[in-house]
């Protein structure tokens, strides 16, 4: 006997266990079911054959899920990541990922067989593989001779610098460039990821997003490759025989290729998953924020800032930066249209408090200064400290605008956007300019 | 005289908008409207209805209820919101526009 409740709830139960829809849905194509049933039933049809036909018409059961999981935004599991119609084997792009990535590795090898491993090659670590991901965004992105005729004069004056600049001990400032000038040359390449349009708002907000994902992505391929490292060293000295030497000669210069593949990786991955960056930071936020207000508090109460010393301005900066990440990639992922949420209320709450903890740093650093004397670190620290903190204040107002005011939440992007001028700016005048003016010290 | 499918996803959201105007209704009955205003030409799924439905309420441009109804038939029904009427007359207007270019010229 054909019981037709009992075949409706079979029906229900499997299209729940393929997953992607959520049980309201299900209870709606279910209700969606009951309505054809019934009209089949009016047509003349028994149970069964109603049954059947309306679960036959309701179209194929994966592809039911399979629409429901994209609303739902979940279809990451789905996607391979070379699924491509021509079966003809490898993609052309691929290939020249691979040919880009061999590149990178040959030339962090030529690197050091000119300029060993001294600080010269420190400075001039990063160029075997930005230019290469650079000169792969202008060819993918079509983003005209324009823009590659300057990238390629300013790296190549970069490049030149970074050579000829000497290293006088202590080389703190050689330091302060090996650490800049990364950032320097990552934040221009954005230039090639515009695809010719160079002030659009939406595409700079893109660049901060891929540059995101590129760093988790790189993190994770080159933990995979550290742990390479570890296994193939360790199987070949069960063997007896010892990599170390081919490893520092050779082997290590793979780790070139590492950037290489996370941007490739990142570009492929874009609009199939959801950046793993917002995810990070909507976990991390609400913890950070709470880590600030207790440290504020405590700060306060106690009022015992005589341990300010110039060491824990690094600190701050840190600090700083990491509420900076937060809220920047929170709102990365926010569609424009939402109304305002607990979370933007928390990123306010997050940006003002780091605002808070720096300028107590800085009030009880800011007199000391004077007897401390100048430096390049100490230039390069507070300077940083300052810019920091203007981002986080624009930060703050953009998001008062918002919430108090009701104001557009694009303006935030906005103010955001005009601040990576300001931060390439800086990283150009610490990485090039701060080195001649200390006399290279 | 069958739609394609390009044309049948572009025109999916101002046509249920348009049928939502007319009063609240439910996926099963909007799939039969479409049916019945087309002579049986538009034939649309419920893979792509209700996807389309719930989009509209994510962007607050309808909202859903449950209802009880009659016979304790239980279905959720979606009516039309202000955002949503004020998106429905840009749909409009676009289309009439493209209409227009169509028949030569007069927009």
């Amino acid at each position: 006997m054909f019981d037709l409740s009992e075949a409706v709830k079979r029906w229900k139960t499997g299209v729940l266990e393929r997953g992607g829809m959520k049980t309201e849905d299900a209870d709606e194509l279910e209700s969606h079911l009951d309505d054809s049933i019934e009209s089949l039933r009016i047509s003349g049809l028994s149970e069964e054959e109603a049954f059947i036909i309306a679960v036959k018409r309701m179209g194929s059961q994966g592809l039911l899920n399979e629409e429901f999981r994209k609303v739902n935004g979940r279809f990451w599991k789905d996607l391979p990541l070379w699924e491509k119609k021509e079966t003809t084997g490898i993609s052309h792009e691929t290939v020249l990922i691979l040919i880009l990535g061999a590149v990178s590795i040959i030339l962090a090898w030529a690197f050091v067989k000119i300029w060993k491993w001294d600080i010269t090659f420190g400075r001039l670590m990063a160029f075997s593989f930005v230019p290469v991901i650079t000169a792969w965004l202008v060819w993918k992105y079509k983003s005209g001779w324009k823009v590659s005729l300057f990238l390629a004069l300013f790296y190549g004056a970069l490049f030149i610098l970074m050579v000829l600049y000497p290293e006088k001990s202590p080389n703190h400032t050689s330091l302060i460039s090996i650490l800049h000038m990364p950032v320097l040359i990552i934040l221009t390449a954005g230039l090639a990821y515009q695809k010719g349009r160079l002030f659009e708002l939406q595409g700079w907000m893109d660049f901060i997003r891929y540059i995101g994902e590129v760093f988790i992505y790189g993190v994770l391929v080159g933990l995979g490759l550290l742990v390479l490292y570890g296994l193939t060293m360790a199987l070949f000295q069960v063997i007896g025989i010892d990599l170390g030497r081919v490893f520092q000669d050779y082997l290590v210069f793979i780790t070139a290729a590492v950037p290489v593949a996370a941007a490739y990786l990142a570009e492929a991955k874009r609009s199939v998953v959801e950046n793993f960056a917002p995810v990070l930071a909507r976990i991390f936020t609400p913890v950070f924020t709470l880590l600030l207000a207790l440290f504020l508090i405590t700060a306060l109460v106690m009022n015992n800032n005589s341990h300010m010393a110039r060491d824990y301005l690094m600190v701050f900066n840190v600090a700083e930066l990491l509420a900076l990440g937060l809220t920047v990639y929170s709102i990365s992922a926010r569609n424009h249209g939402e109304e305002r949420r607990v979370s933007d209320w928390l990123l306010f709450t997050l940006a003002f408090l780091a605002l808070a903890a720096d300028i107590v740093a800085l009030t009880a650093v800011i007199g000391r200064l004077a007897e401390w004397g100048l430096s390049p670190n100490k230039l390069v620290l507070l300077g940083l400290n300052l810019i920091l903190l203007a981002n986080l204040a624009v930060l703050g107002t953009g998001f008062s605008r918002f919430l108090f005011f009701r104001k557009p939440f694009a303006q935030i992007e906005k103010l955001q956007v005009m601040f990576i001028p300001v931060f390439a700016a800086w990283c150009l005048f610490a990485a090039v300019i701060l080195p001649p003016l200390f006399g290279f010290r | 005289m069958e739609l394609t499918r390009d044309l049948v996803a572009a025109s999916s959201v101002p046509l249920v908008l348009s049928l939502l105007k007319n009063g609240p209704g439910y996926g099963y009955a909007i799939i039969r409207a479409i049916r019945e205003l087309s002579g049986g030409q538009v034939e649309w799924t419920e893979g792509m209805l209700y996807p389309v439905l719930h989009r509209l309420e994510e962007q607050k441009l309808v909202e859903s209820y449950w209802d009880n109804g009659v016979a304790g038939r239980r279905r959720k029904y979606y009516r039309i919101t202000e955002q949503g009427l004020n998106h429905l007359q840009f749909q409009l207007n676009q289309w009439r526009m493209v209409d227009g270019l169509l028949r030569g010229g007069g927009l």
